[in-house]
């Protein structure tokens, strides 16, 4: 799993690619909380370029949502395509957290 | 007359051959005689003769007196090779170098003897006919008479000093040498003395004897080094060795550990199949191998109210030991909750039907309800973040009406007689655990006789093959359909058998969990009610829909 990200308006973006399991989620936790520290509470994640997410992983990003909603940000999610999409249907992790088909309306919301 | 014709020829000074003069000196003589004459240059002739008698024993004890080393010696002789002087008795004046040679076959003698004749002079290699040894002879003439002076020596006496003197710088070196040797020897000795010890010592530590006592090193050389390096290195092996110990210990009681913990996880699942003995409404089977010691998959089934029985599979986030917690805390907590739902339901019931006195009405635990209060009660200071997926369903045997509801997890597989295996839509909703406040919806369906319904885990869907390929929804839909109606047990066996089949040897990276129920019908009503039911189903029952009393809905998510 790789993240890069980009501060865009308001927004900070982090780019996901590869694939996010338990050996690899942490990454994902570590990059939020260092966005927070550095100032940054309302982060979208561009998940176009996700593979594979395990458990592990929804638990690395359901961590993440709720340190950034406790600081008063957010975190939503963009870009979400093939078994990634089914994972976050079937968990209800889209009904959980904000999910937005691109990332311009993800980039659009107040 | 040689003394007068002899010079008076010649014209020059003639040397007689030495002679004894009888009668005259009596003594050995030999003549110069000198020729004088009249005129002047060419005109001139002999006028006469002067001669001198010369004694020449004076000549001969000089000569006699040359001592040349011990045993080497001069001779004299005339130009005619006739000696003069010669140690051995007899021969001077009796023998000329010539016969010597002659008698002697000695070529060489008379090689040097025509040089000396000629008036050479020569430093030769030869033996000495009078003694006998080997050595160096030199002569040279005497320029006035033309004899030969002689001096031989021995080579044994020449070389003597040379060879003492070899043999004492031999012996010297040897002595130098072997004296070197062996302090060398010594020196090598005391250095390697604790190199030998420090051998001893590895080779007692390398066949496992560590407290092998290591020779003390005096010196502050690299002998030293060494043993304090090798000294260090006893002392690591010893620390390692203490360690490896340790760790084996601490893992063997962590594996330990976790081999009672995966009995105590494995001992709260539910085992009695049948779980209602003298029921005969429903067969149910369930099964869970763990991918490790301990894992986060549950199952668990146990009657709710009247004639209500709750059955659920469960997914907890990750793996190990905290998966293995949160299941623990899940399951109780899951089956808490739904025992205290059909409490409340029953005692709504009995209080209705006391108000009332009518006939009292079944109250079915609503399936999304239990998963609701269970969320909250999971979520609840959940600071590890973790979740977990439930498909949680109620079965009314008597009816064959199943409430279910899902919280994140995956569909389950409808098993109708005589249709194709079909997944069960669900609404999407939550993983349990993750927020509070959640609502779950129920939905609906009737089993006839004979339908199944089977819920797994997704190890059973994710389980993978050595080519990376999940077995997938599609397989497992396919393998139910081929396996038809065999029992519940049957069908649960023969699933994991395939999965694992699929898997050709890949490590199993998920618990595998799957749990089958059948509804077989009320045996009261014999046959004809599993008729009914069929022939209810196949007029309308078929289609799932929302339970709801409107607090589900199709979506529960509240902030």
């Amino acid at each position: 799993m790789e993240c890069t990200g980009s501060k865009q308006g308001a927004f900070y973006v982090l780019e996901i690619t590869g694939r996010m399991d338990a050996l690899t989620s942490q990454g994902f936790e570590a990059e939020c909380l260092a966005r927070l520290a550095a100032g940054d509470t309302r982060i979208v994640a561009d998940l176009s370029g996700l593979e594979y997410i395990s458990s592990a992983g929804l638990r690395s990003i359901l961590a993440a949502a709720k340190k950034l909603k406790a600081a008063g940000g957010d975190l939503a999610f963009c870009g979400l395509s093939g078994i990634v999409a089914e994972v976050f249907t079937v968990s209800g992790f889209a009904k959980l957290l904000p999910v937005y088909d691109t990332r311009g309306e993800a980039l659009a919301r107040s | 007359m040689d003394w007068y014709q002899i010079p008076r020829e010649l014209r020059e000074i003639v040397w007689s051959e030495p002679y004894f003069d009888e009668g005259g000196g009596n003594t050995l003589m030999a003549t110069c005689s000198v020729p004088f004459y009249h005129g002047v240059r060419d005109t001139r002739h002999v006028a006469g003769i002067v001669t001198a008698d010369v004694s020449l024993d004076w000549l001969k004890r000089l000569v006699a007196s040359v001592q040349v080393l011990d045993t080497g010696y001069a001779w004299l002789i005339t130009r005619n090779g006739t000696y003069v002087t010669h140690p051995a008795p007899g021969v001077a004046f009796n023998e000329s170098i010539f016969s010597r040679a002659e008698e002697s076959g000695d070529q060489d003698l008379r090689r040097i003897g025509q040089d000396m004749v000629r008036g050479g002079s020569k430093l030769v290699e030869s033996r000495s006919l009078h003694t006998g040894k080997p050595g160096f002879l030199v002569y040279a003439p005497l320029p006035s008479t033309g004899w030969s002076l002689g001096v031989f020596s021995p080579r044994d006496e020449l070389l003597a000093d040379v060879n003492r003197l070899a043999l004492v710088s031999a012996g010297l070196g040897g002595g130098g040498f072997l004296l070197l040797a062996g302090l060398v020897a010594a020196i090598a000795r005391s250095i390697t003395r604790p190199l030998r010890r420090l051998r001893r010592a590895a080779r007692e530590v390398a066949s496992g004897q560590l407290d092998a006592e290591l020779p003390e090193v005096a010196s502050r050389d690299e002998v030293y080094d060494l043993a304090t390096a090798f000294a260090h290195m006893q002392e690591s092996l010893k620390e390692h060795i203490r360690d490896l110990t340790a760790a084996t210990a601490s893992r063997e009681r962590i594996q330990s550990e976790l081999r009672i913990a995966s009995e105590i996880q494995l001992g709260i699942l539910p085992k009695t199949f049948p779980p209602l003995p003298g029921h005969t409404e429903f067969d149910l089977f369930a099964s869970l191998t763990p991918a490790r010691e301990v894992g986060g998959d549950f199952y668990d089934f146990f009657p709710c109210g009247p004639e209500c029985f709750c059955f659920l599979v469960g997914d907890v986030s990750g793996k190990g030991v905290p998966a293995a917690f949160y299941m623990a805390v899940s399951r109780t907590l899951i089956k808490a909750v739904a025992e205290s739902v059909a409490g409340a339901g029953q005692r709504r019931g009995a209080d209705r039907h006391n108000a009332q006195h009518g006939p009292p009405p079944r109250r079915i635990p609503d399936p999304g309800h239990i998963l609701a209060r269970a969320n909250n009660g999971l979520a609840e200071d959940n600071e590890s973040c973790m979740f977990v997926t439930v498909f949680c369903a109620v079965l009314d045997y008597v009816t064959g009406e199943v409430h279910y509801a899902s919280a994140g997890h995956n569909p389950p597989v409808l098993l109708r007689a005589r249709a194709a295996p079909s997944y069960l839509p669900t609404h999407g909703d939550p993983v349990a655990g993750a927020m509070p406040g959640v609502e779950y919806a129920t939905d609906t369906l009737r089993l006839a006789p004979g339908d199944a319904l089977v819920l797994y885990t997704d190890g059973v869907t994710e389980a993978m093959n050595p080519a990376q390929e999940l077995y997938g929804e599609a397989r497992l839909a396919e393998k139910l359909a081929e396996l038809g109606d065999a029992s519940v047990r049957a069908t649960c066996q023969a699933l994991a058998e395939d999965v694992h089949a699929f898997a050709s040897g890949a490590e199993q990276s998920d618990d595998i969990t799957m749990l089958v129920l059948r509804y077989n019908g009320t045996t009261t009503g014999g046959m004809s009610t599993g008729d009914s039911a069929a022939a209810d189903n196949t007029t309308g029952g078929h289609t799932t829909g929302n339970s709801t009393g409107g607090s589900t809905g199709n979506g529960a998510h509240k902030t």
